[in-house]
């Protein structure tokens, strides 16, 4: 066992304390909840979490995602397309809720296990669809064609309590704050009483 | 059809008869081979420019790798007359012979067997372990083929062997007393060939080499060699009237590329690889009416470098990526706007031509990218990152690139926490402090932020390894930025 492990035993044996750095970055503290995180993220830099969660007791359900007609009824639950159309109709729903997103050309993509501190979490098809649809790698970009890839392996969450289904993630880091919009989204999304906050940092 | 390669003229004066005319097979001659040498041919097209040329040879290798018998071998096939010296052991009275005064009271020396006087060739074994003065002496028979300054007008060729100089590594441990050459006196030596280590030859080569005494040079070989030197020779005044002025581009280039790896060409020495490249290119053509320029260039640039013999470790892999670079900067024209490009040394710089210029491939946008980057200091390849992606550059690059850009760009970007523990006053605590310093003194300004996001993304990985790391990071940020801002206006 090292000694540094455990200084409080070893008093006697000169051993210097250890110094703490912690850093958040400029201006920022530790955010309390998540009113006050969504109120942060509308002026500076912030991760947006898209989600979309399935349960199965959902009637739009399926137990295989791996077609364009499964996905199309999340955003339009009574289309009666076959695969082919499903496809161009899917892919031009996202190039067309991608028009109507004020978001930058290009964003980061996050790692979602980290940064679960200070993110801003949103649980909407269309946009969590976008989000997946352009991104590659690290990157998201706004011009890239759709690719459905991504939309077909959505994480099988394991059985718990309250949540058994399937769900779809990204994370986004917009540099210059969330955009209104999806705030608001997000807010509506907050429980009752709890959707409005003075903005800590000014 | 085969040619005809009967020589021009004698190659040096010989007490054996003069080589036969032959035909050569039309593909492979194996020339080397014919010597009764196996896994040696890489160094055919070398032996054969320094042959033709008459410029030194020296051979570097470790003990047993064929150095001695190769340049003996080639000495007997082509009927030389040549003296093999050992540096080590050699005195100067060996050289000269003995100095008597003749009718006239003059001192000449008694020519001896072993003497240096109207030899044809001479190999200067183990001249890594020869003393300095020795060396000294030595010096000008390979410079200027005098001694004692008196000429040796019979003298064509200069060879020497060394094993590999001792060095800091411990592989280099068993050859102590192997030490580095001068480097005046190892620049003098135009071309310098590796031996190639026979654990990388084939199983059947190994064995052949094992059973190497049961090889007897093939009888024609004198006239072979014989043969390719003189085509070699006659093919030389056209691949440099042909190549010259694009050879002189690449040398021209490799030499700057090297000096930025940190390793120096002098004129001269950037004068003899433009000499070798085109003697190994006629040498190759010799045998071969197809071979590549490019090939021929590599070749030369791999046995034309003296740093080996001086002792410098020099990485082969290294040398490689400077070679294919010159020669795609050399083959770019003049008024090719990739040309301009791939001639601007500023990684920053070509990235901002490479962008400005229209019809130029998205691939080749990638590719100066991605060297941009990983050549860029700290700073600098954030403040680049930072403005591809935000000015939507990064949408021309592939995948890849556009991921190793958006990774870089994270760093100054995003929040980047820290939480660690750290030794009182320790480097990383002193580290820290200057970080702290420098932020504290700005209003939370964006760009504050960002700089914050720099620095402490580069404290977390390690990659502020001392305090005024903090500053130089700062500095080239902010630089770079300036510097791009420009482009964008």
């Amino acid at each position: 066992m090292k000694a540094e492990h455990s200084p409080s035993l070893l008093h006697n044996s000169g051993y210097a304390p250890r110094a703490n750095i912690v850093w958040r970055g400029i201006g920022r503290g530790p955010i309390a909840d998540d009113a006050e995180r969504i109120e942060v993220a509308r002026g500076r830099g912030a991760w947006l979490h898209l989600c979309l969660s399935i349960g199965q007791a959902d009637g739009r359900y399926h137990r295989d995602w791996n077609t364009a007609t499964a996905l199309l009824t999340l955003v339009e639950p009574d289309h009666r397309l076959g695969e082919k159309a499903a496809t161009r109709c899917l892919v031009e729903r996202i190039e067309a809720h991608t028009r109507r997103l004020d978001w930058p050309p290009c964003l980061l993509v996050g790692d979602l296990p980290r940064n679960r501190e200070r993110r801003v979490t949103l649980d909407h098809a269309p946009a969590a669809f976008v989000a997946l649809a352009k991104s590659t790698g690290s990157l998201w970009l706004r011009d890239r064609p759709p690719l459905l890839a991504p939309l077909h392996a959505p994480k099988l969450v394991e059985p718990s309590v309250n949540f058994r289904g399937v769900r779809w993630d990204q994370l986004l880091w917009f540099p210059d704050g969330i955009p209104n919009t999806l705030l608001e989204l997000a807010t509506a999304q907050l429980p009752p009483g709890r959707q409005r906050r003075p903005n800590p940092i000014g | 059809m085969a040619k005809s390669l009967a020589p021009k003229k004698a190659v040096g004066k010989s007490s054996q008869p003069a080589p036969e005319t032959i035909e050569l097979p039309p593909a492979r001659r194996d020339l080397i081979a014919r010597l009764g040498l196996i896994g040696l041919g890489a160094l055919e097209p070398v032996v054969l420019a320094s042959l033709a040329t008459q410029c030194p040879l020296l051979l570097i290798g470790p003990h047993g790798s064929g150095k001695s018998v190769l340049l003996e071998r080639i000495a007997v096939a082509l009927g030389l007359r040549w003296r093999h010296y050992n540096a080590a052991l050699v005195n100067f009275d060996d050289l000269v012979g003995y100095p008597l005064p003749d009718a006239s009271g003059q001192l000449r020396f008694v020519e001896t067997p072993a003497s240096v006087w109207g030899a044809q060739a001479v190999f200067i074994d183990e001249i890594s372990r020869a003393r300095l003065d020795v060396q000294n002496r030595l010096f000008p028979i390979v410079h200027e083929r005098r001694v004692q300054g008196i000429p040796l007008p019979d003298l064509k060729h200069r060879w020497a062997a060394m094993n590999p100089p001792s060095g800091d590594d411990e592989d280099s441990s068993a050859y102590l007393g192997s030490q580095p050459l001068d480097i005046a006196l190892s620049d003098r030596f135009a071309l310098q060939a590796s031996m190639p280590d026979w654990r990388t030859f084939s199983e059947s080569q190994q064995e052949a080499v094992i059973r190497a005494q049961e090889v007897t040079p093939d009888s024609a070989a004198g006239a072979l060699w014989a043969a390719a030197i003189a085509l070699t020779e006659e093919l030389l005044p056209m691949v440099q009237a042909q190549w010259g002025a694009s050879i002189a581009r690449y040398v021209r280039i490799l030499a700057a590329l090297l000096a930025e790896a940190g390793f120096q060409l002098s004129a001269r020495r950037a004068g003899m690889l433009a000499g070798n490249l085109a003697a190994i290119h006629a040498a190759r053509l010799s045998a071969d009416a197809e071979a590549g320029i490019d090939d021929s260039a590599w070749i030369a640039a791999l046995n034309s470098m003296p740093f080996a013999a001086a002792g410098q470790v020099f990485d082969t892999s290294r040398l490689l990526a400077c070679h294919r670079e010159a020669w795609r900067q050399a083959a770019a024209k003049a008024d090719d706007p990739m040309g301009r490009i791939l001639a601007e040394r500023d990684p920053i710089a070509r990235v901002r031509l490479a962008l400005a210029a229209t019809g130029l491939p998205d691939g080749e946008l990638t590719t100066i990218v991605t060297d941009a980057l990983s050549g860029a200091a700290d700073g600098a390849r954030h403040a680049l990152a930072e403005w591809l992606f935000e000015s939507g550059a990064i949408a021309r690059l592939s995948v890849l690139a556009a991921d190793a850009v958006a990774e870089v760009y994270r760093d100054v970007a995003c929040v980047q926490e820290v939480s660690e523990q750290v030794a009182p006053n320790g480097l990383r605590h002193r580290i820290w402090r200057t970080v702290q310093q420098r932020l504290g003194a700005e209003p939370a300004t964006p760009m504050a932020e960002r700089q914050g996001n720099l620095l402490a993304s580069l404290f977390s990985s390690n990659r502020l390894s001392a305090e005024e790391d903090v500053d130089r990071v700062l500095r080239c940020y902010v630089q770079t930025q300036e510097r791009l801002k420009t482009v964008a206006a």
